[in-house]
C-alpha cells in the first residue's frame, strides 16, 4: 500500500467531494458534513462492523447501503441497526450487485481480509481496511502491493494517525517537549473472555477465529499492532529485535492463544518499548506511554496528557492547558484546538476527544 | 454453578446472572448481551457530544434524519407511551432538565431558562415518520433526553440477545431501577426481586416483594437525583405538562414483558401520581392490571404491562 494519507481517506473517495466543512455543534463535538452523498458497503458485520456502521451513521454525506456477513444472525442484527440497507451473504455477491457503491469497509476476520481487499479493488473500489492487514507476511505484502498498483484509494485502519490527540502529541514530541527519550511503554488490558458465542461447533469455530492459533495473530498481532504503529508513527523507526512471554493465566477452557502476554521490542539505538497486554484485568484499559528527560506523554486514544519534570522549561501553550490530578503526578491534558477551547471557555477537566477514534479515522481518510 | 457478569453504563452497574450447566458458554454469551448494553450506552449517550443521541438532537431541527431500525424503534415506543400517558412521559424534556440543572453538578434551577425551555418541549414538536423512518424536530433547540427509557431498551436488547443463544434461566438488571428476568431459577417459581419502599416519602409503606418469570420490572422514584429550588428539594422526574418536578413523592413500580416499556410507565406512573385504586379506567384497557399489589400503598403504583 502507498503511504496514502489515511486521514484524506473519504476525501479522496468522495471524488468530487472536495468540501469538509466542519460545523461546531453543541459543546465542541465538530461535526463533519461531506458534500455529497457517498454510499459505501461494511463487509463484516461483527463487533467492528457493528461499530464502524454506528459511526459511520453520525457522518453527513456518508450512506452505508450494503452489509456483508457470512452469519444470518449478525446479518439480521446488522440491518436493524442501518437504515435501509441491503444485505448480503457474501462480500462477491455484493461486489457484483451493489454498484453504485463507491467505498468499502473491510471488517472481517484478519486472514479473510486479502481475498476481500483484493477482490474489492478488482470490482474497482476505494477500500478501507481494519488492521492487521493480515495474518501471515505474504498477505500483508500482497495487499500492499495490490494497494500500490491500484487506481483507488486505500487505508488501513491504523487510527493512531487520524487521531488529532496523537497528532498533537507528535508534534510536542517531535519539538524539545520530550527531549531524550528514554523509554518507551504500552500496555492493552481489557476482561472478556475474547469468545463469540454460536448455535454450532461449525459457526463457533469460525467466529472465534481469534482464538485459533492457525489463524490468530494473538494479542500481540490483533492488539499490539494498532500501539506498535503509534512508535512507528512518533518515531519512524521499526524495531530490530523481540523477545516475550505470554501464557493462560485465566481462561482456562481449552484455548491454546495466550490470554496474558509481555514483550520487549528492542531499537537499534537501544532503546526499548515494553509491551503488555491481557484479557484478564481491565486497569488503566489501552495506552503508549512515551518517557523523555523532559517530559512523559501518555496517550489513551481518547485522552492524552503531558507529564513534566520538574525542571522542564514552561512553555507558552500550557497557559490554555488544563490538567488532571494522578495520584502525584499532575497531568497536562493534551487536546486538539485547546486555545481556541479556552478562549470559548469550553476547556473543561478530563476533555478528550469528542468522537471516537474510529470516527475520527473515517472522516478524515474518507 | 451460576455465572455472574457486570458493566459500568448509562451512569450506574449492570448486573447478569445466569444459571445453566455450560458455565464457558454462559459467560460468552453474557459478554454478547452486556455489549448490547454497552452499545447503547454509546449511543443514547445525552452527555457524549458524539453520540448517536447528540448527533440527532444537532441535526433533526435542519430536515428528516434517517433512523436506522433500532433507534426507530425505540422513539415509536416513546411516542406510544407519551399519547397513552397523556403526556406525562415525554423524551423532549432535555432543554427544561437542562434548566432545572439536572444535567450538571452544581444543580441550579435558572427560572427565565426554564421559561424558555417550555417552548421547546413536547411530542408535538417531534416528527416521527413510519413511512420513511425518519425523524425531524419542528423547532430549533428541541432535544431528546432517553434517560427514562434508555436502560429498559437496553436491557430488551440484552435479553433478546441472551434468548438467541438459548439462555433459559437470567436475571439483568441496570442500576437495579430497571431488571428482567428469563426463566425462573433451579426450584423456584421466578426471580424473587424486592421493592424497597425505603424512603421518607412513603415510609408508612413496606417492602414488598415481586416475582419475575420471563418479565422484566422497573421502578421510578424522583430521589435519584436531586436539586434544590426554593427550599425545596426537588426530584429529578420532571412533570413535562407543567414544566416542573413531579410532586408526589413516592415512587412507582411497573412490570410487564418489556423492559423498555415498564422503565418508560415506571416514569409515566410517578408523574401522573396514581395509586392503583386511583387508576383510570382509560388506564386500565391499556394496563392490564393483574400483578397490582394488593396492599394499599398510597403513592405506589404497579402495573402490568402487556
Amino acid at each position: 500500500m502507498t503511504e496514502t494519507d489515511r486521514r484524506t481517506f473519504l476525501l479522496q473517495t468522495g471524488g468530487t467531494l472536495a468540501a469538509v466543512a466542519i460545523v461546531p455543534g453543541i459543546a465542541f463535538a465538530a461535526e463533519v458534513v461531506l458534500g455529497g452523498e457517498l454510499s459505501v458497503a461494511i463487509i463484516g458485520m461483527g463487533r467492528q462492523g457493528r461499530s464502524i456502521a454506528g459511526e459511520l451513521q453520525k457522518i453527513k454525506g456518508v450512506k452505508v447501503t450494503a452489509i456483508c456477513d457470512v452469519d444470518p444472525g449478525r446479518l439480521r442484527s446488522g440491518a436493524r441497526r442501518v437504515a435501509g440497507v441491503a444485505t448480503f451473504e457474501s462480500h462477491r455477491q455484493l461486489l457484483d450487485r451493489a454498484e453504485d457503491i463507491s467505498a468499502v469497509f473491510v471488517a472481517t476476520p484478519t486472514h479473510m481480509h486479502r481475498a476481500v481487499f483484493e477482490d474489492a479493488l478488482a470490482a474497482g473500489k476505494h477500500v478501507y481496511c481494519e488492521a492487521p492487514l493480515a495474518t501471515t507476511v505474504e498477505d500483508c505484502q500482497a495487499i500492499a502491493a495490490a494497494g500500490r498498483d491500484a487506481s483507488t484509494v486505500c487505508a488501513a485502519g491504523l487510527l493512531a494517525r487520524s487521531n488529532p490527540i496523537y497528532k498533537l502529541a507528535r508534534t510536542f514530541f517531535r519539538s524539545d517537549s520530550v527531549r531524550e527519550l528514554v523509554a518507551m511503554r504500552a500496555q492493552s488490558n481489557d476482561k472478556t473472555t475474547w469468545r463469540s458465542p454460536a448455535s454450532d461447533p461449525v459457526r463457533e469455530k469460525a467466529l472465534n477465529w481469534r482464538l485459533d492459533p492457525g489463524l490468530s495473530t494473538g494479542l500481540a498481532g490483533e492488539l499490539g499492532t494498532h500501539q506498535f504503529d503509534v512508535f512507528h508513527y512518533y518515531r519512524g523507526v521499526y524495531p530490530t529485535s523481540i523477545q516475550g512471554r505470554g501464557s493462560i493465566r485465566v481462561y482456562d477452557d481449552g484455548r491454546k492463544v495466550d490470554d496474558t502476554i509481555a514483550a520487549m521490542l528492542g531499537f537499534a539505538d537501544g532503546s526499548v518499548l515494553q509491551y503488555a497486554a491481557t484479557l484478564g484485568n481491565s486497569f488503566e484499559g489501552t495506552h503508549e506511554v512515551f518517557y523523555g528527560s523532559n517530559a512523559a506523554i501518555k496517550l489513551a486514544w481518547t485522552h492524552g496528557w503531558m507529564f513534566k519534570e520538574a525542571d522542564a522549561p514552561t512553555q507558552g501553550w500550557e497557559v490554555y492547558a488544563n490538567r488532571q490530578q494522578f495520584f502525584n503526578e499532575e497531568g497536562i491534558t493534551l487536546i486538539a484546538g485547546a486555545t481556541q477551547l479556552a478562549e470559548q471557555g469550553k476547556l473543561k477537566s478530563g476533555v478528550g476527544l469528542p468522537n471516537p477514534p474510529l470516527y475520527t479515522g473515517w472522516v478524515t481518510s474518507l | 454453578m451460576p455465572v455472574t457478569l457486570a458493566t459500568h453504563a448509562m451512569g450506574t452497574r449492570f448486573e447478569l446472572v445466569l444459571d445453566g450447566d455450560d458455565p464457558l458458554r454462559l459467560r460468552t454469551v453474557g459478554e454478547a448481551a452486556l455489549r448490547e448494553v454497552t452499545e447503547c450506552h454509546r449511543r443514547f449517550n445525552l452527555f457524549d457530544p458524539g453520540s448517536w443521541l447528540n448527533t440527532l438532537n444537532r441535526r433533526a431541527a435542519d430536515g428528516p434524519v434517517e433512523l436506522d431500525g433500532l433507534t426507530f424503534e425505540l422513539l415509536d415506543v416513546c411516542r406510544q407511551v407519551h399519547r397513552d400517558s397523556g403526556g406525562a412521559f415525554d423524551i423532549t424534556v432535555a432543554p427544561l432538565m437542562h434548566a432545572w440543572g439536572f444535567h450538571s453538578a452544581s444543580g441550579s434551577a435558572d427560572r427565565t431558562a426554564i421559561k424558555k425551555a417550555r417552548e421547546r418541549v413536547g411530542m408535538g414538536l417531534v416528527q416521527l415518520d413510519q413511512e420513511t423512518k425518519s425523524l425531524r424536530f419542528t423547532r430549533p433547540g428541541v432535544a431528546l433526553d432517553l434517560g427514562a427509557v434508555a436502560k429498559g431498551f437496553a436491557i430488551d436488547l440484552a435479553i433478546e440477545r441472551l434468548c438467541e443463544h438459548g439462555v433459559t434461566c437470567a436475571l439483568l438488571h441496570g442500576g437495579t431501577s430497571t431488571a428482567a428476568a428469563i426463566g425462573s431459577p433451579p426450584g423456584q417459581n421466578g426471580w424473587r426481586v424486592k421493592v424497597l419502599a425505603g424512603n421518607d416519602a412513603c415510609s408508612s409503606v413496606e417492602d414488598s416483594t415481586v416475582t419475575l418469570k420471563d418479565s422484566a420490572m422497573s421502578v421510578s422514584a424522583p430521589h435519584g437525583r436531586v436539586i434544590e429550588a426554593d427550599g425545596q428539594t426537588l426530584g429529578h422526574v420532571l412533570d413535562p405538562r407543567t414544566g416542573r418536578p413531579a410532586t408526589r413523592g413516592g415512587f412507582a413500580a411497573a412490570v410487564g414483558e418489556s423492559a423498555c416499556l415498564t422503565d418508560a410507565w415506571s416514569t409515566a406512573l410517578l408523574v401522573l401520581g396514581h395509586t392503583p385504586d386511583t387508576l383510570p379506567n382509560t388506564l386500565r384497557t391499556i394496563l392490564p392490571t393483574s400483578q397490582v399489589l394488593s396492599k394499599p400503598m398510597p403513592a405506589i403504583t404497579e402495573y402490568a404491562l402487556s
